[in-house]
């Protein structure tokens, strides 16, 4: 397993972990219905009350992950896995728009000799109005920060 | 309003679809070089499972106004037939009385929960 670059009380909270934009195309949302196999008509059409294709929910986040959070923990903290997960889920994300994301390391804590961080993601349009928050926990895999080791 | 619930299979072929090939979320050498026993499929895809619950329960709102908060408790594996459920709560979330809550969960073919949660959104035409 990868050693780290971060020692644990070198993990600061506030950090930066990741900025992205992502264009919403047809494309990339009929690759994300495919993966999830997901038929909802606002998705696969545009249905009534948007008329426009939108993305599900958890869409951009995905997209999202590795340049605004992964990257970041696996290059500093190691290898890491999915604890726990939030999203609130503000406004649509339309078809052919382009949605910014900005992530911040903003916890960390040990429990039952494992260690976490948690990490949230800000979503906005183009007019910088929020469409997804995203909050996730990640144990850390790596043997150093593995206390029953 | 009517629950509806999702039962997906989670194959290794929609797992590296998912999370990419050559991980823990989709290569099995690659989840025992992690201590993880095998690839465990990743927990967004289970939360897009309990999302797509939702939105087909509450429509747009849960689109624009929904929350979901959950923990993963135990891993689904390739091969894994996972089922979403919703239980409605007696009070409103947040003191909003516009707006709904469930208890949620993910159960696997054995009917071990392997994701609980909760998640809200407003009740309105779906």
């Amino acid at each position: 397993m990868q050693s780290v670059k971060l020692a644990w009380d070198d993990i600061q909270l506030g950090t930066e972990t990741g900025r992205v934009d992502i264009a919403i195309t047809d494309a990339v949302l009929d690759f994300y219905l495919s993966t999830m196999e997901l038929d909802i008509a606002w998705f696969t059409t545009g249905a009534a009350p948007y008329g426009k294709r939108i993305a599900p929910p958890d869409m951009v986040p995905k997209l999202a992950m590795e340049p605004l959070f992964q990257d970041y923990l696996n290059g500093n903290i190691g290898q890491n896995i999915r604890a726990k997960q939030a999203f609130q889920f503000i406004a649509p994300v339309f078809v052919g728009t382009t949605v910014h994301g900005v992530g911040h390391l903003v916890e960390k804590y040990e429990r039952r000799g494992r260690r976490f961080v948690t990490v949230e993601g800000v979503f906005t349009d183009d007019s910088g109005n929020r469409l997804v928050l995203d909050r996730r926990t990640q144990m850390l895999l790596s043997d150093d920060f593995n206390m029953r080791s | 309003m009517q629950i509806v619930t999702v039962t997906k299979t989670a194959t290794m072929e929609k797992m590296s679809q998912y999370s990419g090939a050559g991980n823990f979320h989709s290569d099995d050498k690659a989840g025992e070089q992690s201590g993880l026993g095998g690839a465990i499929v990743q927990g967004g895809q289970l939360v897009g499972y309990l999302n797509e619950m939702m939105v087909r329960t509450l429509g747009v709102g849960y689109i624009a106004g929904g929350a979901i908060s959950v923990n993963f408790i135990k891993a689904v594996r390739p091969g894994d037939t996972v089922t979403t459920h919703a239980i409605r709560k007696e009070t409103p979330a947040d003191g909003d009385p516009a707006r709904i809550e469930f208890d949620i969960w993910l159960e696997n073919q054995h009917g071990e929960k392997c994701t609980v949660g909760t998640a809200s959104g407003h009740l309105t035409e779906a």
